[in-house]
């Protein structure tokens, strides 16, 4: 089925819920609609610049939870933490660690109370204790791998999160057996898409590969998780995954280190709902036209390529060394068949968004010489050109960009995960930001890593099993924002928090 | 266009759903909101969402059997889409007065409230940017609803709620519609 017979009576559905979730927003959603476009303006330099933030100076701002400054943010805004690493869930388990990807997944009204449950990635790989993998002593929670590889269990997996009116209410584990649920995204019907970051032809005790996409629904209990991977998607070190509501159609980023493209999944099934991915579709490659294999790892702002898409016949082949136009570098299956095609090289690609037809989507790599420490481009779905909106030469300006949010209000942020070497590391990178990008191409900082606190602090709040010490430089992620852009909610990976954020949006971009 | 027509459906909703002899909302003019009524018999119960500051009246009709206890019951919740910080709530009515219970923010903030007689002010320490709850209308187990005395049987009460935001926006919008009336005098 080609694009353009996408009917309408299949979007409707796919829109669905997302229309459930706007019928209550209609006003502000529809109001903020505008601004999208502005986020695929720039101007055209060499380089993007740090700017002075709309929103203001950053200052340590007291956890309305715990009273501790977890962060620093603009005057006028406040934030909630909750499901700490160490915390106590409603189910009886212990908040698992290295919380990364995130979205919410249902936003609706019940009764009076307003509602919304988000799914949060975990992404830890494996361990040599089978009691470590998440949901291990809970029977009725989904498993995708119970085996063993080279002696260790997949000891990753995911939890939900209920928020009502203005409150964190309940946590819960939801899936488990997985290895490096990184990143993911969400569908329009209530689940989250969770993605195995590792690239492995490994094969578990149980006969189970990893590298793959899974399912998981807001609600286990009344809609059982399907424990099997989303073969069609691929199996590689996935990232991101984003839904384009117009048509169906995903698009998928891959980690791996100069090799890997944007990847476009056709459902077979586009009539979405629980399981629908799982029928499988077709899986495709980006490619520059007339450039075969063309390196964008070094673009200058606002630079452009004319694109199209490459096939790949079996998104579930091996790995192996490809021998690349940059020299030779370790590949996913799909993305060796896709490169036999033509696809593109990027540097390594995290945050991947869909917004009014236009994909955003991260390159996080940071390489000294040449200067280079992250990329935001931009994929417009009609006209299939892709533009290098964001383009950091300086660990200042945007420090290896991971996941990446645009807000219903049209601003587009992104969650830093550098250290403190790279290109522009004077004066010293002191910690990891939340950054927004603006119209011209430029950023500035929305939000800082404030985390340094001893033991003794952590303990007299109850923090338990928080680590202490000076966490500053621990990556941002997870970044998603309630439908009616009021509430941002987002994760400290180190840590192992998740913060509740609201405030003045309309000072600025988002 | 479309909020007064989604403010009709629900006030025509609203009629058609409460008991023969109940508090009923019979109208709603003013800013751009969206109500929804839960009113019923011996209560006024209703939640706003503002999609702009400024103010929305609601009237209902006060039938024998709401007033025959000591007042009606009045809850609501009052919920902030302008993005915008709000600064204060009022509420007004034309007949009657308050006897106020609690104001829960739910992300938090204190709250002062002041009534005198048929007003009632809810001025906030920070700027408020979601939503606020007026006596239980999510029937938790501490809150307590608000009343309103002095209502007679068979009366129509005008109540106006106005989200007041905080003062540097009204600087803002006078500015902004000082320089449309600049262009517009420029135009001519």
């Amino acid at each position: 089925m080609s694009e353009d017979n996408f009917d309408a009576s299949r979007r409707g559905m796919l829109k669905g819920s997302s229309a459930v979730v706007a019928a209550a927003f209609a006003g502000p959603v529809a109001a903020f609609a505008s601004r999208v476009a502005e986020a695929s303006q720039c101007a055209a330099a060499t380089a993007s610049v740090l700017i002075d933030s709309p929103y203001g100076v950053t200052t340590p701002v007291n956890d309305l939870s715990t009273g501790l400054p977890l962060i620093q943010l603009p005057p006028g805004f406040s934030y909630k933490s909750y499901g700490w690493r160490g915390d106590l869930m409603a189910d009886g388990q212990v908040t698992p660690s290295a919380h990364d990807g995130m979205g919410v997944v249902v936003s609706r009204r019940i009764g009076r109370s307003s509602e919304m449950i988000l799914v949060r990635n975990h992404e830890i790989g494996t361990s040599s204790n089978p009691a470590s993998v998440i949901g291990a002593s809970l029977p009725g929670v989904a498993k995708y791998d119970t085996g063993t590889t080279s002696n260790v269990y997949q000891a990753g997996g995911n939890t939900n999160l209920v928020w009502r009116d203005g409150n964190w209410v309940s946590s819960y584990t939801s899936f488990g057996g997985l290895n490096r649920p990184c990143a993911g995204g969400c569908t329009s019907w209530g689940s989250w898409l969770s993605n195995e970051e590792i690239r492995s032809n490994s094969v578990s005790s149980t006969g189970k590969k990893h590298g793959y996409i899974f399912e998981v629904p807001a609600e286990p209990g009344l809609t059982p998780t399907n424990p099997n991977p989303i073969i069609g998607m691929g199996r590689m070190s996935h990232e991101a995954s984003a839904l384009d509501l117009a048509t169906g159609f995903w698009y998928l980023t891959e980690d791996q280190g100069n090799a890997n493209t944007l990847y476009r999944f056709r459902p077979g099934n586009l009539s979405g709902g629980l399981n629908s991915l799982h029928a499988g579709g077709t899986l495709q490659g980006l490619a520059v036209t007339g450039l075969p294999n063309a390196d964008l790892r070094n673009p200058t702002l606002c630079q452009e390529y004319a694109c199209t898409w490459v096939d790949i016949a079996n998104p579930d082949a091996d790995g192996a060394t490809l021998a690349s136009a940059v020299g030779n570098v370790s590949a996913a299956g799909p993305y060796i068949q896709a490169y036999a095609n033509g696809a593109a090289i990027f540097g390594a690609n995290e945050g991947c968004w869909v917004s009014k037809g236009v994909v955003y989507f991260t390159d996080k790599q940071v390489t000294t010489s040449p200067a280079r420490a992250g990329r935001i481009w931009a994929l417009d779905l009609q006209t299939m050109t892709l533009k290098a909106i964001f383009v950091s030469n300086s660990i200042q300006v945007g420090n290896s960009p991971d996941n990446i949010v645009v807000s219903p209000n049209g601003g587009v942020l992104f969650c830093e995960d550098g250290g403190t070497s790279g290109p522009g590391n004077t004066p010293t990178v002191t910690s990891q930001h939340l950054k927004v990008l603006d119209s011209s191409g430029n950023s500035y900082i929305f939000a800082r890593n404030n985390y340094n606190f001893t033991r003794q602090q952590l303990d007299a709040v109850g923090k338990l099993g928080a680590p202490s010490g000076n966490l500053r430089n621990s990556e941002w992620c997870g970044a998603c924002f309630s439908p009616d852009g009021r509430v941002l909610f987002v994760n400290l990976q180190g840590p192992g928090i998740t913060l509740a954020i609201t405030g003045p949006w309309s000072k600025g971009t988002l | 266009m479309f909020i007064k027509s989604l403010l009709s459906l629900v006030a025509v909703a609203a009629v058609s759903a409460v008991p023969a002899h109940a508090v009923t909302l019979t109208g709603v003019n003013g800013a751009s909101a969206s109500v929804t009524d839960f009113s019923a018999v011996g209560l006024l119960s209703f939640d706003i969402d503002f999609n702009a500051p400024g103010a929305v009246t609601l009237s209902f009709n006060i039938d024998a059997a709401d007033v025959a206890g000591m007042g009606v019951d009045f809850n609501a919740v009052l919920r902030n889409f302008t993005g915008e910080g709000l600064s204060a709530y009022t509420l007004s009515l034309d007949r009657g007065s308050f006897v106020a219970g609690s104001v829960v923010r739910q992300f938090g903030g204190a709250t002062q409230v002041g009534v005198n007689g048929g007003n009632a002010t809810l001025t906030f320490d920070t700027p408020e940017f979601l939503d606020v709850e007026v006596g239980n209308p999510l029937a938790g187990s501490n809150p307590v609803d608000w009343s309103i005395d002095g209502l007679g049987a068979g009366t129509t009460l005008n109540l106006t709620v106005t989200a007041v935001p905080e003062p540097g926006t009204y600087a803002l919008l006078l500015a902004g519609l000082g320089l449309v009336a600049a262009a517009t005098r420029r135009r001519r």
